[in-house]
């Protein structure tokens, strides 16, 4: 049968490079009979429709975040499309820094203290970011980088030399949210629990007199913990969040101790875990999407917890 | 290359690749779940797995047959979860339920024919089994080639071809007997 089989595959490339289906098959002489119900079988499953737009465009919509988040912009130079962009603001910034000179040795002349030079900084907000508050790090860069988790959000992460990394996530809807628990410039060790920080890290480029950005605080979190039936946190599940009343949802993988966090923006969502050899849960303990519990995600609050605890099933017992 | 324009963060890079993939994943899910909704959620899966593996893929140049083989892989976990069940319960299918088109021209009754022939062609594929549904979902709803095929099923090409054949064979009696049988 393997005349066959490379017969039909003939048939089917033929036809693939614009051939009629009977212009293929007739090269085939006496197999065409047999070819042709394989052929028309093989051709009408390429009639399959495609993904419907709408789902195209908010799976495309809230990847194309997600691999900005994965693969930042690499250092090997802009990419055509930025570099105009790129070069007006490095033109501006030496602008800046060539007028910041001339003021700081014009201020430093009339005999300020050196302490007020207008060193470039990134200051910690509030003690969130720990060290000291408003303690500048000089020699700090900025920079898009990789959350500690995947998720749809975009994400800028301030570094220091020698300093771990603190990120900021914000949400598909934009707005700034909450510090990780990598989220820690100045202390050795990061903190244990995660913490929600009330006002977002600053980041100032001016001199000492200029105000700084504050980023707006819009979404929120929902954040938790998947665990197996013995308390201990499943790595690489699978947290859903489906908005009600949206076809859309929010996906993100636990790490290595079972936690999510998903940034959202406010609303009212049904949760739903899922993990290799367990058997998956809707929030709370209800096995469809029909006996899901709502769960509120307020703009006024930071975030909201919400745990999985899922039973393994029979083989992984 | 379009994965290495990813890697490198290009803007809109990732949208290219999404678009010349999507619908191969997508229509490879449709015919193995039958399921509209969660094809959708199965294919939004496997990119999000893929975004996180780009960074491994040593041959880009196979990044199609990567990328089946992830879907492939994802099925099987979805399977194992839902108990191997065909049709998995979907929060669209109970409650939001995406609106379908109102199809009211002679190009919606063409529509609507193509759909009931492909509909037929679906259930004509439950008769076959998984090896059989998982060759035809490869090579022709994702549209791999043989050798990508191969690949993604671990066997060699010969045996594809085989395969398929066979499943084209077993798919096309099913139908007739569907016919025969109304």
């Amino acid at each position: 049968m393997t005349r066959l089989d490379d017969a039909l595959e003939d048939c089917l490339a033929r036809v693939e490079a614009g051939a009629t289906p009977e212009e293929a098959l007739a090269r085939h002489g006496e197999e065409a009979d047999a070819l042709r119900p394989l052929l028309e079988a093989a051709l009408a499953l390429r009639g399959l429709p495609p993904l419907p737009q709408p789902s195209r465009d908010v799976s495309r919509a809230a990847l194309a975040k997600l691999s900005a988040e994965r693969y930042p912009p690499t250092a090997d130079g802009p990419t055509p499309s930025l570099a105009p962009a790129v070069a007006v603001a490095l033109v501006v910034g030496a602008v800046l820094f060539v007028v910041g000179v001339l003021v700081w040795l014009e201020v430093r002349s009339a005999t300020v203290s050196p302490s007020q030079a207008p060193t470039p900084a990134v200051t910690s907000a509030a003690g969130e970011l720990g060290g000291r508050p408003g303690e500048a790090l000089s020699d700090a860069a900025v920079s898009p980088s990789m959350p500690g988790m995947s998720g749809t959000r975009a994400t800028t992460a301030a570094s220091a030399a020698g300093e771990p990394t603190a990120d900021s996530g914000s949400s598909p809807v934009g707005g700034e949210i909450t510090a990780s628990p990598r989220a820690t410039l100045g202390a050795g060790t990061p903190p244990k629990r995660r913490i929600a920080v009330p006002v977002p890290t600053r980041v100032t480029e001016s001199a000492p007199a200029a105000p700084a950005t504050a980023l707006a605080v819009q979404a929120t979190t929902i954040e938790g913990q998947v665990v197996d039936g013995k308390g201990r946190g499943i790595a690489d599940a699978l947290v859903k969040a489906f908005r009600d009343g949206a076809t859309s949802f929010y996906v993100q993988r636990t790490d290595e101790g079972g936690r999510y966090r998903i940034l959202v923006a406010p609303g009212r969502f049904r949760l739903r875990a899922e993990a290799d050899g367990h058997a998956s849960q809707w929030f709370a303990g209800a096995a469809e999407a029909t006996g899901a519990d709502l769960v509120e995600a307020r703009s006024g609050t930071r975030r909201t917890e919400v745990d999985f605890t899922l039973s393994a099933t029979a083989r992984n017992r | 290359m379009l994965v290495g324009r990813v890697r490198r963060g290009e803007p809109n890079a990732f949208g290219e690749l999404y678009e010349r993939h999507v619908d191969r994943v997508y229509r490879y899910f449709s015919f193995r779940t039958r399921d509209e909704p969660v094809a959708r959620e199965l294919t939004h899966d496997v990119f999000v797995r893929a975004i996180e593996g780009l960074g491994q893929l040593r041959d880009v140049e196979r990044f199609g047959g990567w990328l089946l083989r992830i879907a492939h892989n994802t099925l099987v976990n979805h399977w194992q979860r839902a108990g191997r069940r065909l049709v998995e319960t979907s929060l669209e299918s109970h409650e939001t339920g995406e609106p379908r088109p109102v199809e009211d021209s002679d190009d919606g009754l063409a529509r609507a024919e193509h759909r009931l022939r492909l509909e037929s062609l679906l259930a004509g594929a439950e008769a076959l089994n998984d090896r059989q549904r998982e060759v035809l979902a490869l090579r022709f709803a994702a549209g791999l080639s043989v050798r990508e095929a191969a690949g993604v099923m671990a066997c060699s090409e010969q045996a594809v071809k085989q395969l398929q054949r066979r499943a084209l064979l077993a798919l096309r009696r099913s139908l007739d007997e569907g016919e025969t049988g109304r």
